[in-house]
């Protein structure tokens, strides 16, 4: 079992860097491309390494070890500083920056989900009734159920998985102009139309699941991210102008005020960077599929031949 | 504006190409990375690759069915390192030091195969003799000049599928006692 768990670990770290080394060398870096690219080093670990233990048991013996893997965990197993074994501190360092990762991420939603106070649902105005149809038809979908909260803080989430819903606090109506706030839709039904809630309920399942993987954790991570970039590169297309979905980004990042939630506070970095993506043109064009096919095949076969 | 909307349905070939060829340097560059990874280790271990420690005499025996036991024939006699490997043959190698004797002792072990070169390294020796330890035992006794001007002993036979090795660099008489006493000891196990 610790093994197994090392095991997953170490994958998780080498496919995580293959995979972003790939990304910042590929010419093609579409959201969608990049999205592939971290699900397979998601998936990859989880699902590979007790594959490969099931199937291949010889694969753990001294002998594949010796003669075939790339690297073993065993053939360090004896280093040792002042009575310390190097591989069980390399493990537990790991284990704990694994979990830090995860505890960031989950530990300001856990907070603002308990000082959240319940969504005080009142009448949607008129104008956020037409921005909403504007961006649905704009998106070519059907507009999806609308929850308005009579709150102050600027906010704006897709919920639910099956019929997902949107709520649109007073804050964030307040503060854009009707055209951003149509694109701020628009960005939050690609969400409901690709079931993105449901995405990234499993993903933080994984993610609570293998907590003690750095390598997954930052792969999950990018993976969420770049969910937000095929949205907001789904937004701008349907408005036709990528400024307007930056320039809603850009005052929900310039409203620092008491309404912001932590959450929002650590993704200001992040939603700048989205930004940037947003006017950067030469990133637009989509991976191959034969990169996407000769990364997964080799992945699969570096992933093989690497044993904890 | 146009240009920050452009979504081309089709990758053109070239850039497909040179996308398959990133990805092929990038996983290729990461094989090689993780190789000199464990190559590293295995230096830092100081064992080569295929060659591991073992803690006690009874994990070795365990880890290649050869049997080691036979050295309790040796009570004064500690084991300081523990060797063994499994390819080609099974082997194992034990390093022992005596409280009593200033010298060190390593006795090397195979089943169903000579001891493998990465657990023996060759000797260089100047001299060479056949030997015989009881009725049944024929041995080679080799030597080796060490830079300090000392000699180190090997003393080497086969017997029932079992190849065993023993290096010295104390006196030959003392080589020869012990060899039999484990030769002894290796009657009784039977």
């Amino acid at each position: 079992m610790v093994k197994q768990a090392a095991e997953i670990a170490v994958h998780g770290v080498v496919a995580t860097c293959v995979v972003a080394l790939i990304i910042q060398l590929q010419p093609s870096r579409a959201p969608a491309a990049r999205l592939w690219l971290w699900l397979l080093a998601l998936l990859a670990p989880v699902t590979l390494s007790p594959i490969y233990g099931l199937l291949w048991p010889a694969r753990r013996e001294d002998g594949f070890r010796d003669e075939w893997a790339l690297l073993s965990g065993t053939h360090g197993s004896n280093l040792a500083w002042h009575g310390v074994s190097v591989g069980a501190a390399c493990w537990s360092i790991a284990a704990v920056l694994g979990a830090l990762l995860f505890l960031r991420d989950l530990l300001p939603f856990a907070v603002d989900v308990v000082r959240k106070q319940a969504v005080r649902a009142v009448e949607v105005p008129p104008h956020v009734l037409s921005a909403s149809v504007r961006a649905a038809e704009a998106m070519g979908m059907e507009r999806p159920r609308l929850r308005f909260d009579d709150a102050a803080a600027p906010n704006l989430s897709c919920r639910g998985w099956r019929r997902p819903i949107l709520i649109v606090s007073r804050g964030l109506v307040e503060l854009l102009d009707g055209d951003e706030l149509a694109a701020a839709l628009a960005h939050e039904m690609c969400h409901a139309k690709r079931r993105d809630t449901a995405l990234g309920f499993a993903v933080m399942l994984v993610r609570a699941a293998f907590f003690f993987s750095p390598g997954l954790q930052i792969a999950a991570r990018a993976l969420v991210q770049d969910l937000e970039c095929q949205a907001d590169h789904a937004a701008a297309h349907a408005m036709g102008d990528p400024v307007v979905v930056v320039r809603s980004l850009r005052k929900l990042v310039g409203s620092h005020d008491r309404h912001m939630t932590i959450w929002h506070r650590l993704q200001t970095s992040v939603l700048e960077r989205r930004c940037r993506l947003l006017l950067d043109d030469r990133r637009l064009t989509p991976v191959s599929r034969a990169a996407l096919l000769v990364t997964a095949a080799g992945l699969a076969l570096l992933l093989f031949f690497t044993v904890a | 504006m146009k240009a920050l909307l452009h979504r081309p349905n089709q990758v053109p070939s070239p850039r497909s190409a040179r996308a398959v060829a990133t990805a092929v340097l990038v996983l290729a560059g990461a094989a090689g990375v993780l190789r000199l990874g464990d190559a590293v280790a295995t230096w830092l271990v100081g064992l080569p690759r295929g060659v591991h420690a073992c803690a006690n005499l009874d994990q070795a025996q365990a880890e290649t069915g050869v049997p080691v036991a036979v050295l309790r024939a040796l009570p004064d006699w500690h084991p300081v390192a523990i060797r063994t490997t499994t390819r080609p043959a099974p082997a194992v190698a034990a390093t022992f030091r005596s409280p009593r004797v200033a010298a060190e002792l390593v006795f090397y072990r195979s089943r169903a195969g000579a001891i493998p070169d990465r657990l023996r390294t060759p000797l260089a020796t100047f001299h060479a003799v056949e030997v015989s330890l009881s009725r049944d035992h024929k041995a080679i006794l080799a030597a080796e000049l060490l830079p300090g001007g000392g000699t180190l002993q090997e003393l080497a036979w086969s017997d029932a599928n079992q190849h065993t090795v023993m290096r010295f660099t104390g006196r030959t008489v003392d080589l020869l006692r012990l060899a039999n006493l484990i030769i002894d000891e290796d009657l009784r196990a039977r």
